[in-house]
């Protein structure tokens, strides 16, 4: 699948600090590119050095070929993006509003724009702005990121404001989205959200990236806990595709690549009390970089 | 694609509608009170001699007006602004000879027991005391014409002057660090909005309300006139020339405060810059202008570097000139802001916040 968005080496220093670190990412035309990471770990400055409002200091970054930088204005053409830190002209209605923003791309999609608000996300677009709670601010500026005619959307923190059901809606209008073709980078903190919607997701830490996962490979993997009434064995056959994750004296957890039907052939032969099968969410990969253990080896390691 | 820039700068109206509208009425207000305060002034030397035909206790002795003198006095006057003819006849006589019909103020030789004559002159200067008393109390001494000489000048030129630069701080602190500041520029860059038309539409805003300030300032002179007898009527291309000083002076500075909150994150730093250096650069002209000072003299050099060097509006009036040197320095003052702001905006970064 071609790649729409490409990174190379991006690097982006304030002074000695790293906000961004030989950042190298590649995200594909067409899929839900999730974006994980703690605050700080350089999520909002990848999106803003796409999207020309930062230079990068070393490195460089293109959206359909155009460089983020030099070719910028052009790059904002393809792009819509929602920023995570919503500020809003309180004086405009919300109708207002939505012809301003839909007025600076030609007048496009402002019928849209105003389908989303008042019939999916059930806004009063007369009220000015001013008088919108944080929630339906946040709608509004999903109504308007999701009607721009472009190629890529940029979410950061979409469903940070929004109530449950909500919530849903909006992942509705990501899968929906894609659907129609657009590339969508879906940065957030709820996982289940993450998980539900991408079809990639990068972990960052710190300004690097640590991790890219195809959540379709992803979601074939299975866990599966086993209890053995006396003491398992060390090793297990190969060709079964399991692979310890954790032991805890008589009950095991594996993660399974292989065949369902020869891992339960093989468990059947076995000393087991109890076995249960399912998926891993997101929170084991997630807490490999970020969990509790880490950051306690991180404060060894720096003597605190 | 070309950004609109009919969104942007409708936007921007909106957003300024009450600053402007405030500063419109105001200017609009001052410059016909301008003219009221003239026309109360140019009988002044008229109730100078009542004042002090009252102090000598001259006054009680003036005769009681008839009805029938006074229906003919105001006759005379309506002729007096309805025919220029007839005002250059007047303003040929002596300023000490009496109307006809009418009693020359401080004549002792008329009758002893009448109360004093109720010329408009009078009336004018009844109103200018009340007006200064309400602004200044009941105990303002207003015998030595000092106080009454700087209220007029802080209301009829003060304030006039700082709304022009009070607009050209805030639209220039506005553009940049106020909008970084409040989040809202994240909304608008992140359409396909280039960072100079950004900036252009902001200028031309603030340029649109320099116009309207300068439409006020000629209005309320011009309006002000049709209600308020004076002895000239200028025209409306002499009052442009000092109007014109006065825009072009808060042009100027909004050029510089617009380069300093091209690089900055936040209101209130260059907001304080570009006060600062306004009233340092007012105080330094004040130095500058002391009188008797030699011209050799050091209170002279802070008068070079100050932009008020090039503001005279009075003179341009006076002169008939409309200062073009004066006019091209303010100019190149806000061109050279504009540019290095317009440079310094599209090579920085803009944060997610500050």
């Amino acid at each position: 699948m071609e790649n729409i968005i490409t990174t190379h080496m991006l690097t982006k220093c304030y002074g000695d600090f790293f906000a961004l670190r030989d950042l190298s990412l590649e995200v594909r035309r067409g899929e839900v590119f999730g974006l994980l990471g703690p605050n700080g770990s350089g999520k909002t400055t990848t999106i803003r050095t796409i999207l020309g409002l930062i230079r990068a200091t070393s490195g460089y970054g293109s959206v359909a070929g155009l460089d983020c930088w030099h070719d910028s204005l052009q790059v904002r053409e393809r792009v819509s993006y929602l920023p995570g830190e919503l500020r809003m002209f309180g004086y405009l209605t919300g109708y207002r509003h939505l012809k301003f923003f839909c007025e600076l791309r030609g007048n496009r999609g402002y019928d849209r724009a105003v389908y989303i608000a008042e019939n999916i996300l059930a806004l009063d677009l007369k009220k000015k702005v001013r008088q919108y709670s944080t929630g339906m601010k946040q709608k509004l500026a999903l109504a308007q990121a999701f009607a721009d005619p472009v190629e890529i959307l940029i979410l950061d923190e979409p469903t940070s404001a929004l109530d449950p059901s909500a919530r849903g809606l909006v992942l509705d209008l990501v899968l929906a989205a894609k659907a129609q073709g657009q590339t969508v980078i879906f940065s957030g903190h709820v996982l289940s959200e993450v998980e539900r919607i991408s079809d990639r997701v990068a972990i960052m830490r710190r300004g690097q990236l640590m991790h890219v996962e195809d959540m379709h490979t992803r979601r074939c993997v299975r866990m599966v806990l086993a209890r053995f009434e006396d003491e398992p064995p060390q090793q297990f056959p190969e060709d079964l595709g399991l692979v310890v994750r954790r032991r805890d004296a008589r009950e095991l957890l594996f993660e399974h690549h292989g065949e369902l039907r020869s891992m339960l052939d093989w468990f059947s032969r076995q000393n087991v009390s109890e076995i249960a099968i399912g998926t891993e969410d997101l929170r084991g990969l997630y807490d490999q970089y970020h969990g509790p253990n880490v950051m306690e080896e991180e404060l060894a390691a720096t003597g605190v | 694609m070309q950004t609109p820039m009919y969104p942007l700068v409708k936007r921007l109206i909106v957003e300024t509608q009450f600053f402007l509208g405030f500063s419109l009425l105001a200017l609009f207000g001052l410059s016909w009170f301008s003219v009221l305060r003239t026309s109360w002034a140019e009988g002044r030397q008229e109730t100078a001699a009542v004042r002090e035909a009252a102090q000598k206790g001259e006054l009680k002795k003036m005769p009681v007006r008839k009805p029938s003198e006074k229906k003919e006095e105001d006759k005379s006057a309506e002729k007096k602004t309805d025919s220029s003819e007839s005002t250059k006849s007047e303003e040929a006589k002596p300023a000490d000879a009496p109307i006809a019909g009418e009693t020359k103020i401080g004549d002792t030789t008329k009758p002893a027991d009448t109360p004093p004559p109720q010329t408009d002159a009078q009336r004018n200067q009844r109103r200018t005391l009340g007006f200064y008393r309400f602004m200044g109390g009941p105990d303002m001494d207003m015998s030595s014409g000092a106080i009454e000489t700087m209220l007029l000048y802080f209301l009829t030129v003060g304030i006039p002057i700082m709304i022009p630069l009070f607009w050209g701080i805030s639209r220039g602190t506005a553009a940049v660090a106020a909008e970084i500041e409040r989040g809202t520029m994240d909304m608008v860059l992140s359409r396909p909005v280039s960072r100079t038309n950004y900036l252009l539409a902001h200028i031309i805003l603030t340029l649109f309300g320099y116009v309207l300030m300068l439409v006020a300032l000629l209005a309320g002179n011009l309006i002000g006139e049709q209600f308020h007898s004076v002895d000239m009527h200028p025209r409306l291309i002499a009052l442009s020339r000092p109007a014109l000083n006065v825009i072009a002076m808060g042009l100027a500075m909004f050029g510089i405060t617009l380069a300093l909150s091209a690089w900055d994150l936040v209101r209130w730093r260059p907001t304080m810059i570009a006060s600062i250096l306004t009233i340092a650069q007012l105080v330094g002209y004040a130095v500058a202008n002391q009188p008797d000072t030699p011209d050799d003299s050091w209170y002279k050099v802070p008068g070079k570097f100050s932009i008020f060097s090039t503001f005279y509006p009075i003179e341009s009036f006076v002169k008939g000139e409309y200062l073009p040197r004066h006019v091209a320095v303010l100019t190149c003052v806000f061109l050279a802001g504009a540019l290095v702001a317009i440079w310094r905006f599209n090579t920085r970064d803009l944060p997610a916040n500050s």
